[in-house]
């Protein structure tokens, strides 16, 4: 149980411009999920990369799995771990599990309850499956935390309203402008939350929706689906001046969109409003566009204080889903123990088949004599009482996995075993709690 | 003082059935901006629509006040400036309701009522030296006119201001990413925008006409005279402001805050020609008074 853990930063730790520092794009995943599973090292992990969050789930047997997986993660970001180390927190056993089963549900989230985070847990899952970075042990933590949060969801009104980034955000879109039935909205990249928001807007009676991306191909593909137009990202200056509404959301490395790109448009608009909404991490547009005279600009943490609303009004749902957190963990985790203990099982059937045939060959050299039917119905005989026999001494391995690996230690003792299973220590070995360098959540904003 | 200022002119000046109304239709329009700067902060618990139904019958009180008038003195009901001031108001009351009917603005009321209340409240105060004095004036019919042009530029001017005060509230949330509070029942910043630049449009028009009229309701001789008083040159200042706004706004060089700000400059010469000269500078404050001076002192030469 305690080979599960997790290290990560997200919003409650670490500002945008430290998160942004870390995020990760698609197309350098595939190589980070390897570059851990070396380092750390261990056969399972999967590393969920969202704008909010970035988090490194493992099953791995290192004694020193917070240390290393710190270091991976500020090597492989090209940053100092004593830097990273402030803002990142480390879960090991059942609260590595519990804080999957969080973080699937939204109750983690920026927005709670939102499920977009679902999809893209279930992303990052998918995606170290199909790297061959996901065992058994990460295989049925992951399954179960989809079924966990969409229990929550199911179970509970933490998900129901217009509570995700999006529609918060159109909120706001609504308060700049009235009439959105005369308005542009031009979506640069094409990430989820921002087709998400496009949506939205598309159902509030925005007029025009104008696609950018990197490839003509793939703004064909999604201005296809809301009726707009596709235009390479080499003419997105040419149309930024006929955007009232700008949502921004590719994978770029640095900014798409300057403080002077705005000025520029801005007078091409005779200052009339703009919205702007930064979905990236690292953001697309630089924060000094704020500025600009009719420009409103927003990010995802800017959305932060209205989502604590929200939190607030759905507290007691957020009990519920406490509880439900709890009481799948507790199952989850006795599952996992009693599965644990197929190993020691196996041990000691085959320690019995082992002690059964020898017996056999035994018998057979001083009854040379017996013929072969016989020699069949004595080894099916010794085969049915070695098997109950063993079947309660199954039972009591089982039952005592259950209770956790200081039980399955005793049972394997008991019966003379050398396997464990799951035989990890209870403590943290290399994180005393005295001394855990946990970060501190960042102050609400005035 | 005040409650006596209306009281001694209410009744010396018009019968009972028209000070009825016009006492219902003073306290209907307090009842209704008390309603709608309620609606503004909690518009869960108070509806604008309630402001509106107390609103509209003290609109109809108003009117029913102006019957009686015609029925009284059998002439056409504005004999005094009160009455043309009252009548501005109306106007005022009107085109409010006309605007939200054409396009649905539910924080304006929250505005509008309280505006409404103020020109009661300034008409009451100087209802003293209004009924007297000028009713003899108001007899020349472009004096009448030019007041109530003025009055109801005057009023659109108060709209302007609450819009561009509105604007400032909203683009100030928007900007600091704020979402709670009054900023989420105000009308969205376009319809701010579009409002501020409208009521400019109407009111410099009346305005400008307003004061062409009265500068033809005096002879040619006396221009200089009234060029002389205070409220005439503030009022100059003012239309030059306005103007300043109208074109900046078409030549692209003034938007956003700076030209709420500007129209907010305008609103508090408003206040200033309307309010601040009036009440404290009588003594030659008026142009009326200034022209008669100076032509007396001509006619004694």
């Amino acid at each position: 149980m305690q080979r599960f853990v997790v290290l990560g930063i997200n919003h409650k730790f670490a500002p945008l411009e430290v998160r942004e520092r870390f995020a990760y794009s698609d197309r350098r995943l595939p190589a980070a999920l390897k570059a851990f599973r070396e380092i750390l090292p261990c056969e399972e992990v999967v590393l969920l990369s969202t704008c909010n969050r970035v988090e490194v789930y493992s099953f791995t047997e290192a004694p020193e799995a917070r240390n290393r997986m710190l270091q991976a993660l500020a090597t492989d970001q090209g940053l100092k771990s004593d830097f990273l180390q402030q803002y990142c927190y480390f879960h090991r056993g059942r609260e590595a599990v519990e804080h999957l089963f969080r973080v699937s549900g939204g109750l983690d989230s920026l927005v709670l309850g939102e499920t977009q985070i679902l999809s893209q847990v279930k992303r990052a899952y998918l995606l170290a499956q199909s790297e061959n970075c996901t065992g058994k042990a990460l295989n049925g933590l992951f399954h179960r935390a989809f079924q966990t949060a969409k229990k929550m969801h199911h179970e509970t009104g933490i998900s129901e309203g217009q509570f995700s980034i999006s529609s918060i955000a159109v909120g706001f879109v609504k308060r700049v402008f009235d009439d959105l039935g005369s308005k542009t909205a031009l979506l640069i990249g094409a990430g989820e939350v921002g087709e998400l928001t496009l949506t939205y807007l598309r159902d509030a009676g925005v007029g025009r929706v104008i696609v950018v991306s990197r490839t003509l191909e793939r703004a064909r593909e999604v201005a296809e689906r809301f009726k707009g137009d596709a235009v390479p990202l080499d003419l997105l200056h040419d149309y930024l001046p006929s955007a009232d509404i700008v949502i921004s959301q590719t994978s770029a490395e640095g900014r798409v969109l300057s403080k002077a790109d705005f000025v520029a448009c801005q007078k091409k608009r005779g200052f009339a409003p703009v919205f702007a909404l930064d979905l990236a991490v690292p953001r697309d547009i630089a924060e000094e566009a704020a500025e600009v005279d009719g420009v409103f600009l927003y990010n995802v943490d800017d959305l932060e204080q209205v989502v604590a609303d929200h939190a607030m009004e759905r507290s007691a749902e957020l009990d519920v889903c406490r509880r439900i957190v709890a009481t799948e963990a507790d199952s989850f985790l006795a599952g996992f123990q009693a599965y644990a203990a197929g190993p020691m099982i196996a041990e000691l059937r085959q320690k019995a088949a082992s002690l059964q045939q020898a017996e056999l060959e035994r018998l057979n050299e001083r009854l040379k004599d017996l013929p072969p039917e016989a020699r069949d119905e004595i080894a099916r005989f010794s085969e049915r009482l070695v098997a109950k026999l063993l079947h309660p001494q199954f039972q009591t391995i089982r039952t005592e996995a259950a209770k956790g690996p200081d039980s399955l230690r005793r049972a394997a003792a008991m019966l003379g075993l050398d396997g464990a299973g799951e035989a990890a220590p209870e403590s943290n070995p290399e994180q005393p709690a005295a001394t855990d360098p946990s970060p501190k959540p960042l102050p609400p904003k005035a | 003082m005040l409650a006596q200022t209306f009281h001694s002119f209410s009744n010396s000046a018009i019968g009972l059935p028209a000070s009825v109304a016009l006492h219902a239709a003073i306290l209907g329009y307090l009842i209704a901006a008390v309603i709608g700067i309620a609606a503004l902060y909690a518009p869960a618990k108070v509806r604008m629509v309630w402001a509106d139904w107390t609103g509209g019958v003290a609109t109809l009180a108003l009117v029913v006040y102006f019957g009686a008038r015609v029925v009284e003195s059998g002439v056409a009901p504005l004999q005094n400036m009160f009455e043309v001031v009252t009548a501005s108001a109306l106007c005022l009351a009107l085109a409010y309701f006309v605007s939200t009917r054409l396009k649905p603005m539910p924080a304006l009321g929250g505005f509008a009522y309280p505006a409404l209340v103020g020109i009661f409240l300034v008409n009451l105060m100087l209802a003293g030296s209004l009924t007297g004095a000028s009713a003899g004036e108001v007899a020349n019919p472009l004096i009448a006119v030019h007041v109530l042009l003025v009055v109801l530029a005057y009023g659109v001017f108060f709209m302007a201001a609450v819009a561009a005060w509105m604007f400032l509230i909203q683009e100030r949330a928007l900007k600091q990413r704020r979402n709670e509070g009054l900023v989420k029942h105000l009308p969205s910043l376009e319809s701010l925008r579009r409002l501020l630049h409208r009521t400019v449009l109407v009111g410099l028009p009346l305005l400008t006409v307003g004061f062409v009229l009265g500068f033809a309701a005096f002879p040619p001789s006396q221009w200089g005279a009234l060029l002389a008083t205070p409220k005439v040159l503030t009022s100059l200042v003012l239309w030059a402001v306005l103007l300043a706004a109208v074109v900046g706004r078409f030549t692209g060089w003034l938007h956003g805050r700076r030209h709420s700000y500007l129209v907010l400059l305008g609103f508090a010469l408003v206040l200033l020609t309307y309010v601040g000269l009036g009440l404290f500078v009588r003594e030659g404050g008026s142009p009326r008074q200034a022209a008669h001076a100076r032509t007396d002192v001509c006619s004694g030469l």
